[in-house]
């Protein structure tokens, strides 16, 4: 499960564009640019609009009539892909 | 005819942005969706179609976008990727201590476009000066392990006299390294110290600033890569000296820089292809200006150094030797070229005495008329 404790927030690092349906994103940390889509580009959306990893959690919840540790649950595996690639990291 | 549909149409796109006159939307002609989607491929100007998708200029149905935003996923990998290797170029040349200025898309893209997606590109350039050229070539190999794609003909040649070299890495990205802005003999008049001497611009790629060319010089070199680049795929650098003229470049300071480098001509051909291709507006004042640049007798034959068809590589190098500025550089140049290390010549040509031969023939074949 995602740690809520954590606040997270695009690396400084990291290159971004965007297509009206998707974000690429490079990083040093990764060999290939990753491309997100649907949810996953809207988690990374929400992160670089700043949100909280609890609101993006709610957003998820509301969006797909989930319960709240679902969303979570949900999340974690995305926020995870993202953090190991360097793309997302806590905010000092 | 679809062929042609498609390759204008593409031009069409790429002037997205542009000051000029209002048009009612296009749609893709029929049968020329394939022709349309190989020239966007081509020109890397998939961030422009889409863009123009979004403003309503260009009609396309939901497939047709889905494909172009496809194109744009791929090139714009690819143009991070180039980013990186950008940003970790500039950090282990200020580590050497060696000054360079970002060229071309990375940075233009940051400085003159409102937004990175419209502006892709294919490589990295970077400037250098002549008398750290070697020092940045060996700081580069060593660290990115990428290798020259080009010997040279004579240790040092390349920083004294050539345009630049191509290193190139496994994975296929490529840095070109420049020591001035165009090959042949516009490269030799071009008043390279005036390039580091400004006040660069600041690019900010990522967590790292990077010096880029300042407007006018990047304006200059635009028209430069446009006219003389030797390539089809100009609607780019077209569209980079629309995007750096109206983005604020002085055109008295333009035409300053291209009086003493002898580029004016270059620069007002550039803006005419501008005009055309892209159906732009010329500013006035910059209009004004490059209006008198007509091609003297100097500019003629120059200028037919770089046309397509032909050996042009060898018709620049043997021009270049007529404009270099001292006879003791002619002489340099011409031991180099017409006897180049062994290496170099196993590449080209059978032997010394095939070269010396072909090397008076090109050098008074392309002397000034």
């Amino acid at each position: 499960v995602t740690d809520r404790a954590i606040a997270l927030a695009p690396a400084p690092d990291v290159l971004v564009r965007h297509t009206p349906m998707s974000v690429v994103l490079c990083t040093d940390a990764v060999a290939e640019p990753m491309v997100l889509r649907d949810t996953a580009r809207t988690i990374w959306s929400a992160f670089a609009d700043g949100a909280s990893t609890e609101a993006v959690a709610a957003d998820l919840a509301r969006d797909f009539q989930l319960e709240l540790a679902e969303a979570e649950q949900a999340l974690a595996p995305v926020v995870a892909e993202l953090r190991a690639a360097g793309a997302l990291a806590p905010v000092r | 005819m679809s062929s042609a549909a498609g390759a204008q149409l593409a031009a069409f796109v790429a002037g997205h942005g542009c000051t000029r006159e209002r048009e009612t939307p296009v749609a893709v002609p029929a049968g020329a969706w394939d022709a349309f989607v190989h020239a966007v491929v081509r020109q890397r100007i998939g961030g422009l179609a889409v863009a123009s998708v979004d403003a309503g200029e260009l009609v396309v149905d939901d497939a047709q976008h889905a494909r172009l935003v496809d194109l744009c996923e791929q090139q714009f990998a690819l143009d991070l990727k180039l980013e990186r290797l950008a940003r970790t170029a500039a950090r282990l040349l200020d580590a050497a201590g060696i000054d360079f200025r970002l060229l071309k898309g990375p940075a233009v893209a940051r400085l003159a476009y409102p937004r990175p997606e419209l502006r892709s590109f294919a490589d990295v350039d970077l400037l250098l000066p002549g008398d750290r050229f070697d020092d940045a070539v060996e700081v580069l190999c060593d660290a990115l392990a990428f290798g020259r794609r080009f010997e040279e003909p004579h240790a040092g040649f390349t920083s004294r006299f050539a345009k630049g070299v191509c290193l190139s890495a496994g994975d296929g990205l490529e840095l070109d390294l420049h020591r001035t802005l165009a090959a042949g003999p516009y490269g030799a008049t071009l008043d390279v110290d005036a390039l580091f001497a400004a006040t660069s611009a600041r690019v900010v790629i990522g967590d790292v600033t990077i010096p880029a060319l300042n407007l006018e010089h990047a304006f200059v070199h635009a028209c430069l890569h446009a006219v003389l680049g030797g390539d089809d795929r100009d609607l780019v650098s077209l569209r980079d000296v629309v995007a750096l003229a109206e983005h604020g470049a002085d055109a008295g300071a333009i035409a300053d820089y291209c009086g003493r480098s002898r580029v004016g001509p270059v620069v007002r051909l550039a803006l005419e292809r501008a005009a055309t291709r892209l159906r732009w507006a010329v500013p006035t004042e910059l209009a004004t200006h490059f209006d008198v640049a007509r091609p003297s007798r100097f500019d003629r034959w120059a200028l037919s150094t770089y046309e397509r068809d032909g050996a042009a590589y060898a018709a620049q190098a043997a021009a270049t030797f007529w404009v270099l500025p001292s006879i003791r550089d002619r002489a340099a140049y011409a031991r180099a070229l017409v006897w180049p290390d062994d290496r170099y010549l196993r590449t080209r040509d059978r032997g010394h005495l095939r070269r010396l031969s072909r090397s008076a023939s090109l050098a008074l074949r392309w002397r000034p008329r």
